[in-house]
C-alpha cells in the first residue's frame, strides 16, 4: 500500500513537470505579449522595458521556466502581470470554491444518479425505467448554463426560495477560512447557520454542474446492475434467501459501483475544467474565470498556476480513485 | 469512557461559542449594489487605469481637479485656485486648507508632490497621460499649500489629466512601502482622502466600499450611499435579472437591447448621453489593398451609415469626425452613402474591378459583429468582398504592431479619459503610437502630426481649437477610419438611485461616481 | 414415516422468445421423501435443473404451471418476503460452478455470516446493509461465530482466519464447501445439489460428495442432487430419476435403477458409465442430438432416438408404467397407455 502511494506520487511529479513544461512553452511560444497588454496604451517605451525588466520576461525563455519552477518549489506562484497581484492568495482563494462546487455537484450526480440507476434496474423497462431514461437523456442533452439561467430565474427571480449570485450572503461573514469551502468550514467549526447558508447558495450552481454526472452515473449504475444481477452469485444468494434489497443494495451494488466510481473520476477533471459558465451566471467566484481570463489575455503566470492546480487535483483525484478500487475490489492488486 | 465524554463535552462548550458569535454579524442597512461586468484589479493609482477603476479611484482618492457634469467640465476639487504661466509651461496650484486623509492628516504639497512622482516612478496606468508632458523633478511644492508643475512643454489639456493624479497619503505608503513602491499593498488599500474607504475587498467576486461621514468636503446629499458593493457578475443575463429584481441598483455592459427593454420597467433607466465614446472602424493604411487612398474613400462613400446606427437601436448617433459630438460642435459628416461617389473612387483605385478585404473583430462582441455584417453588405454592392473574422482581444492587439499581419478592417471603440480633442486625436492619429491598439492601421501623416503637436503645446482655447480643425480636416480627407457613431452608455440604474440623471458624467470613470449618488427606498 | 417432503405434480414450464414457445418442462412429476436423497440425471437441457430451481421458485421469467408443495404447502403460489423466508428457512441449494456462485467482492466471512443470520435468526434485510449492521453488532458477533464452526465443518482449515478470504484467494474445492456452508447455513430442511462436482476435478469430487453426504445424514435433511453422471448418483444417492427432454423417463431407487434399468435412454445412460467420459450435451451409447424445445418431437419425446422405436411412438406420448413398488418409466415398452 505504501508503495502503491509513492509510486502514485512519483507519477505525478512526472505528470506535472511535462504539465508544467507544455503550458510554459505554449503559452509563451504565442506572439501576443502581456506586458504590452498589461502596460496600457499610453505607455512609452521606458515604461514597457520597466515592467518587462520587473517581471523576467527580459531573460531567455529557459531561464524564466528555470526561475519559475524554482519560485514554485518555494510556494511562490508568482506574480499576475495583468491582475498585478501574487497568484497564490488568488489560487488559495478561487480554487477552493470551485473545488467545493465540483465536489458538491458530484455528491449531487452520485446520490441522486445512483438510485435513479438502481430504480432503472430494478424496473428495467417499466414505467419508471423509461422516466428514468428520458430524465438521463434529458439532462445530458440540456447545456447546464442554459438550465442555470432557468433555475436562477424561478428559484432566485420568480420564486426568490434561493439567493440570486454569490457564494455567501454579503451581508454576513463567512465561516472563518480552514479548507476555503465554506460548506466544509462551517461543518467543521460547527457553525450550522453559516452551513445552511453556504448550502443555499451552492445548491442551485451544484445541480446544473451535476447534470452530466448524474446522468451518465445513472445509465452507468442501471447498465452495471443488470449485468450484475444476472450472475451466478446474485441467483446463488437469491437462493439461499438473502432478501432483494440486500442483494440489489449491497451484494450487486458494490461490484456495480466499480465502473460508477470511474465515471465520479472521469467527471471530477471535466466539471472541474468546465465550470466557467456556471460560475459565471451564478457569479461563483471560481478558478472557472481566472482561468478564463488569464488565457485571453495570455498573462502565462495564473495560468500556470492554475494549470498545474487543477492538474495536481486531477491526479489526486485519481490516485483516490484507484485507492477506492482497492477497497471496493479485493481482486485488484496494484503491483509493480 | 471518560475520553468520550470528555470530547463531547468539548464539542458542545464549541458550538456553543461559534453559533454565539455567528449571531450579531447581521447589519440591517441595504447598500448600493452594482452588478459589474468588470474585476477591480487594483485601486493603486498609480497602476490602474480604467473605467471602474476610475470610477472607483475618485471613491477612495481626491484629485486637484475633478470631472463634473455632462458635458463634462474640470472643477477644482482639492485645488482651490490655480495659475498658468504666459509661456504655459508653469501650472501653479494652491491647495484647499480644509482637505484632510482618511487617517485624519491633512493633504499638502508635500503629499501631491509624492503623488505625482510616485505615479511617474512606478510607469502604470495614468502615467501614460503624463508622458512626454511632465517629467520626474517637475512637480514642486511652493509651500505647504501651493504646488507648481513645470512641463517639459506646453500642454493645452494640462489640468484635464490632472484629473487623473489621485492624491495618496504618503505617510501610508512609505509605511507600507515594501520593494515595489507599495503597489502591492495599494492593490486594496485606502490610503486617500476620498469619501469611501474599503470595508471588504474579494478580488473577483465582490468589493464593498464604506462612507466616511466626515468626508472633508461633506456630502452632495443627505441621502447619500452609506455603503457600495461592487459585484463582479460576469454573465450578461445575471446583470439583467440582477437590477430586473431589485438585487441590483446598478449595473454595466449591457445591450443595447436590455437597455431598451428595460427602460422605464419598474423605475429602472439607462444613462442618458450623449456619451463620449467614439466607434469606428480602422483601415490598415501602409498594407494591403485599403493603403489606397481612394480604396478608403470608396468604402467610406459605399458604407450604409443608417444601418449601423441601428444596431444601436436609434440610441447613437452619427460622427462627424473623429470626436464625438460634444467636442465637434456642430459640424457635419463628410462621407455619407453615395454610391455614385464610391464607384467613382473606386475606379481611380488600383482595384477598379473590386478586391477581397478582411475585416476583424474581438470574439463575442456583439456590435462588432454586427457592423461587420453591415459592412460586408454595403461593400459587395461596389465588388469588395468582405470576409468576417473573430479573434481574442490579445490575439487582435499581437497582430497590430506589424502592418502586414494587422487587419484590413478593424473597429474600435475609444472611451475617453479625459475630454479634451487631444486625447482622441493623439492617440488615434499621431503617427507615433502607430502599431499601438489605439491606430492598429498605422495611420500617420506628418502635416497632421506637426498639427497636433503645435495644438498640444498651445494654451490658447482659440488658437487650439483652430489647429485641431485643421487636423480634422486633414485626417477626413485621408478617411483612415469609417466614423460610424457615438454609442450609448451601457449602464442601467435601478430606481434607488434617484438622480443618476442628474450627476452623470460620461468621461471616463465618473460614470459610476457614487459620492453623487442620492439613495431613496 | 410415510411423510413425503416435496412432492410435484405436472409441472410445466414454458419460456417466450422471438422464436416461439419453448417448452422445457412438459408435465414433471415427482415425489420426495424426508431424509431421502434423490439423484435427477439427464443431458443437458433435459430439465433437470429447471425442476429443481422450481422448488425455490426460481425460474427466471417463465410461465410457471403446476404444483409445487412442500410439506405440503404450495410453493408456486409464494412471493416477496414469504418466498424469501421460505428459501432462508427451508431451502439451501449448490450450484455447478463455485467461481462464478461466489460473490468476489466480499468476503466468505461476510456472506456466510449474512447467510446465518437471514437464515438462522431471520433477521429484517436492511440491517445487512452498511448502515443498518450497526444496530446489529451483538448479534453479527454471534452469527460470526456460527460461520467459523460452519467453516470449520465443511472442511476449511483455519476457518477464523479464513473468514476474512475472498473467493479468488480460495481454490475450486474451497469454494464450493463454502457454497455448501453457505447453503447449510440455516439447517434448511432440503439441500438442492445442481452439478455441485461438475467443475471440480475428480480427487476433490469424491470429497465433496462425502461431505454433502455425511451433511445430510447428520443434520436429517433431504437433498436433490443434479447430475448428468450416474457416478455420482451411484455413489450418494438412495433414488434416481432420469429425465429427458423436459419429462421424467424412468424413476426408482438405485438399485432398481442400476439394475434393471428399463427406459431405453435409462439403458443408454448406464452404457456410458464405464467409459467414464462423460460430454457436454451428448452421452456415449445414444446417437443423435438432445431434443429441440421449441419443435419438440411428437409422441414420446425420445423415439428419434431410441434403438427400441416402435412404430406409434411418435404419435403420442406413453404414460407412466409402474415396473415396482419403487420404480417407475414412461415407455411404450412396458404400457399401452397414452399419457393423459
Amino acid at each position: 500500500m505504501v508503495r502503491f502511494v509513492l509510486q502514485r506520487l512519483a507519477l505525478t511529479l512526472v505528470v506535472l513537470i511535462g504539465l508544467s513544461m507544455l503550458t510554459f512553452f505554449v503559452a509563451r511560444i504565442i506572439p501576443a505579449d502581456p506586458i504590452l497588454l498589461a502596460a496600457g496604451p499610453r505607455a512609452s517605451e521606458a515604461q514597457i522595458q520597466l515592467l518587462r525588466e520587473r517581471y523576467g520576461y527580459d531573460r531567455p525563455l529557459v531561464e524564466q521556466y528555470v526561475r519559475y519552477m524554482g519560485d514554485l518549489l518555494r510556494g511562490d506562484l508568482g506574480t499576475s502581470v495583468v491582475l498585478k497581484r501574487d497568484v497564490g492568495p488568488d489560487l488559495a482563494r478561487y480554487f477552493p470554491a470551485t473545488l467545493e462546487l465540483v465536489l458538491a455537484a458530484l455528491l449531487i450526480g452520485v446520490l441522486l444518479g445512483v438510485p435513479l440507476g438502481l430504480v432503472a434496474a430494478v424496473y428495467r423497462d417499466r414505467l419508471p425505467d423509461q422516466i428514468s431514461r428520458v430524465f438521463s437523456l434529458g439532462m445530458v442533452s440540456i447545456p447546464n448554463f442554459w438550465l442555470a439561467i432557468v433555475l436562477q430565474l424561478i428559484l432566485a427571480f420568480t420564486l426568490t426560495i434561493l439567493p440570486f449570485t454569490g457564494r455567501f450572503d454579503r451581508l454576513l461573514h463567512p465561516p472563518p477560512t480552514l479548507t476555503g469551502m465554506y460548506t466544509v468550514d462551517a461543518l467543521l467549526t460547527l457553525n450550522f447557520e453559516a452551513f445552511g447558508t453556504a448550502l443555499r447558495y451552492m445548491i442551485a450552481p451544484a445541480f446544473c454542474l451535476s447534470l452530466g454526472a448524474l446522468a451518465t452515473i445513472a445509465r452507468t449504475v442501471r447498465a452495471d446492475l443488470l449485468d450484475v444481477l444476472g450472475t451466478d452469485y446474485i441467483r446463488t444468494a437469491r437462493a439461499v434467501g438473502i432478501p432483494t434489497s440486500v442483494l440489489i443494495l449491497k451484494y450487486a451494488l458494490k461490484n456495480a459501483s466499480l465502473n460508477t466510481l470511474t465515471q465520479v473520476g472521469l467527471f471530477f477533471g471535466y466539471t472541474l475544467t468546465g465550470s466557467v459558465l456556471v460560475e459565471n451566471i451564478f457569479s461563483w467566484p471560481g478558478i472557472g474565470n481566472y482561468a478564463v481570463s488569464a488565457a485571453l489575455t495570455k498573462d502565462f503566470v495564473p495560468l500556470m498556476g492554475v494549470t498545474l492546480l487543477t492538474g495536481f487535483a486531477i491526479v489526486l483525484v485519481n490516485i483516490v480513485t484507484d485507492f477506492f478500487y482497492l477497497v471496493l475490489d479485493p481482486r485488484i492488486k496494484y503491483t509493480s | 469512557m471518560r475520553l468520550r465524554s470528555l470530547s463531547l463535552l468539548v464539542m458542545v462548550v464549541l458550538m456553543a461559542v461559534l453559533s454565539v458569535s455567528a449571531v450579531g454579524a447581521q447589519d440591517a442597512e441595504r447598500p448600493v449594489v452594482m452588478y459589474s461586468l468588470v474585476e477591480l484589479y487594483t485601486i493603486d493609482p498609480a497602476v490602474g487605469f480604467d473605467q471602474a477603476i476610475g470610477s472607483t479611484l475618485k471613491q477612495v482618492y481626491d484629485s486637484l481637479f475633478r470631472y463634473v457634469g455632462n458635458p463634462p467640465t474640470v472643477q477644482p476639487w482639492l485645488a482651490d485656485s490655480y495659475t498658468v504661466s504666459d509661456d504655459g509651461k508653469t501650472y501653479t496650484v494652491a491647495l484647499r486648507q480644509d482637505a484632510v486623509f482618511q487617517d485624519g492628516s491633512p493633504v499638502n504639497a508635500d503629499a501631491v508632490v509624492y503623488s505625482a512622482e510616485r505615479l511617474l516612478r512606478v510607469g502604470q496606468g495614468a502615467a501614460g497621460l503624463f508622458t512626454g508632458v511632465l517629467s520626474p523633478g517637475g512637480t514642486t511644492a511652493v509651500d505647504a499649500n501651493t504646488v507648481q508643475f513645470v512641463l517639459n512643454q506646453p500642454y493645452g489639456p494640462f489640468l484635464d489629466i490632472l484629473t487623473w493624479l489621485f492624491i495618496v497619503n504618503p505617510a501610508v505608503v512609505e509605511a507600507n512601502k515594501g520593494d515595489d513602491d507599495g503597489v502591492t499593498y495599494l492593490t486594496n488599500a485606502s490610503a486617500g482622502s476620498g469619501p469611501y474607504m474599503i470595508s471588504n475587498w474579494l478580488p473577483g467576486e465582490s468589493y464593498e466600499f464604506t462612507a466616511n461621514p466626515g468626508y472633508w468636503r461633506g456630502w452632495p446629499n443627505e441621502n447619500y450611499a452609506t455603503k457600495v458593493t461592487r459585484v463582479v457578475t460576469r454573465e450578461s443575463s445575471t446583470r439583467r435579472l440582477g437590477i430586473e429584481s431589485g438585487e441590483a441598483d446598478f449595473v454595466d455592459w449591457m445591450s443595447v437591447d436590455d437597455a431598451v427593454a428595460l427602460d422605464g420597467v419598474n423605475g429602472i433607466m439607462g444613462a442618458p448621453g450623449p456619451t463620449l465614446t467614439v466607434y469606428d472602424v480602422k483601415m490598415n493604411t501602409v498594407d494591403g489593398p485599403t493603403a489606397d487612398v481612394n480604396l478608403r474613400h470608396a468604402i467610406a462613400y459605399a458604407t450604409d451609415y443608417d444601418a449601423m446606427l441601428a444596431i444601436w437601436g436609434g440610441r447613437g448617433s452619427r460622427l462627424a469626425g473623429p470626436l464625438p459630438p460634444s467636442l465637434s460642435g456642430d459640424a457635419q459628416p463628410m462621407y455619407n452613402r453615395d454610391l455614385d461617389k464610391a464607384r467613382e473612387a473606386l475606379a481611380a483605385s488600383a482595384y477598379p474591378d473590386g478586391t477581397a478585404l478582411e475585416y476583424v473583430y474581438v470574439t463575442g462582441l456583439e456590435d462588432e459583429r454586427r457592423t461587420g455584417l453591415v459592412l460586408q453588405d454595403s461593400l459587395k454592392e461596389i465588388g469588395i468582398d468582405v470576409t468576417i473574422t473573430a479573434v481574442g482581444w490579445a490575439d487582435a492587439v499581437a497582430t497590430f504592431a506589424d502592418p502586414t499581419t494587422a487587419p484590413d478592417l478593424f473597429p474600435l471603440y475609444s472611451g475617453t479619459a479625459f475630454a479634451d480633442p487631444d486625447n482622441y486625436l493623439w492617440a488615434s492619429f499621431h503617427s507615433s503610437l502607430a502599431g499601438n491598439w489605439t491606430n492598429p492601421g498605422h495611420y500617420g501623416n506628418p502635416a497632421v502630426d506637426a498639427l497636433l503637436e503645435q495644438a498640444r503645446a498651445t494654451v490658447d482655447a482659440a488658437t487650439r481649437a483652430d489647429l485641431y480643425n485643421q487636423a480634422v480636416a486633414a485626417i477626413l480627407a485621408d478617411s483612415p477610419n469609417l466614423f460610424l457613431a457615438t454609442t450609448p452608455e451601457d449602464h442601467i440604474v435601478g430606481p434607488r438611485i434617484t438622480n443618476y440623471a442628474a450627476v452623470y458624467s460620461p468621461v471616463m470613470g465618473s460614470m459610476e461616481d457614487f459620492y453623487f449618488f442620492a439613495v431613496g427606498g | 414415516m410415510a411423510d413425503t417432503l416435496v412432492e410435484i405434480r405436472g409441472l410445466k414450464l414454458e419460456f417466450s422468445g422471438f422464436d416461439g414457445v419453448s417448452r422445457v418442462l412438459d408435465g414433471v412429476d415427482l415425489t420426495l421423501k424426508r431424509g431421502e436423497i434423490l439423484g435427477i440425471v439427464g443431458e443437458t437441457g433435459s430439465g433437470k435443473t429447471m425442476t429443481a430451481l422450481s422448488i425455490a421458485h426460481l425460474v427466471p421469467n417463465g410461465v410457471l404451471t403446476g404444483s409445487v408443495l412442500f410439506e405440503g404447502e404450495e410453493v408456486l403460489t409464494k412471493s416477496g418476503g414469504a418466498l424469501q423466508r421460505f428459501r432462508a428457512q427451508r431451502l439451501g441449494m449448490v450450484f455447478q460452478d463455485p467461481t462464478t456462485n461466489l460473490n468476489p467482492v466480499f468476503s466468505i466471512g461476510e456472506l456466510l455470516t449474512d447467510a446465518v443470520l437471514v437464515q438462522k435468526y431471520g433477521i429484517p434485510g436492511w440491517k445487512l446493509l452498511p448502515v443498518g449492521r450497526w444496530f446489529n453488532r451483538r448479534q453479527r458477533q454471534q452469527a460470526r461465530e456460527e460461520a467459523i464452526a460452519l467453516l470449520d465443518r465443511v472442511g476449511i482449515p483455519d476457518a477464523a482466519h479464513r473468514m476474512n478470504s475472498y473467493a479468488h484467494q480460495l481454490s475450486g474445492g474451497q469454494k464450493q464447501r463454502v457454497l455448501i456452508a453457505i447453503a447449510l447455513a440455516g439447517n434448511p430442511d432440503l439441500l438442492i445439489a445442481d452439478e455441485p462436482t461438475t467443475a471440480l476435478d475428480v480427487a476433490m469430487q469424491a470429497q465433496i460428495l462425502r461431505l454433502i453426504q455425511e451433511l445430510v445424514r447428520e443434520r436429517n435433511m433431504s437433498a436433490i442432487v443434479i447430475t448428468h453422471d450416474l457416478g455420482v448418483v451411484a455413489r450418494i444417492c438412495d433414488r434416481i430419476t432420469v429425465m429427458y427432454g423436459g419429462i421424467v423417463a424412468e424413476s426408482g431407487t438405485v438399485r432398481d435403477i442400476f439394475e434393471n434399468p428399463k427406459h431405453p435412454y435409462t439403458k443408454g445412460l448406464l452404457e456410458a458409465i464405464p467409459t467414464d467420459q462423460v460430454e457436454r450435451g451428448m452421452l456415449r451409447g445414444i446417437h443423435g442430438a438432445p431434443p429441440s424445445f421449441l419443435k419438440p418431437p411428437t409422441g414420446c419425446r425420445f423415439h428419434p432416438r431410441c434403438p427400441a422405436r416402435m412404430s406409434h411412438c411418435h404419435l403420442h406420448p406413453p404414460a407412466v408404467a409402474r415396473i415396482g413398488p419403487t420404480h417407475e418409466t414412461a415407455c411404450y415398452l412396458y404400457t399401452d397407455e397414452r399419457h393423459a
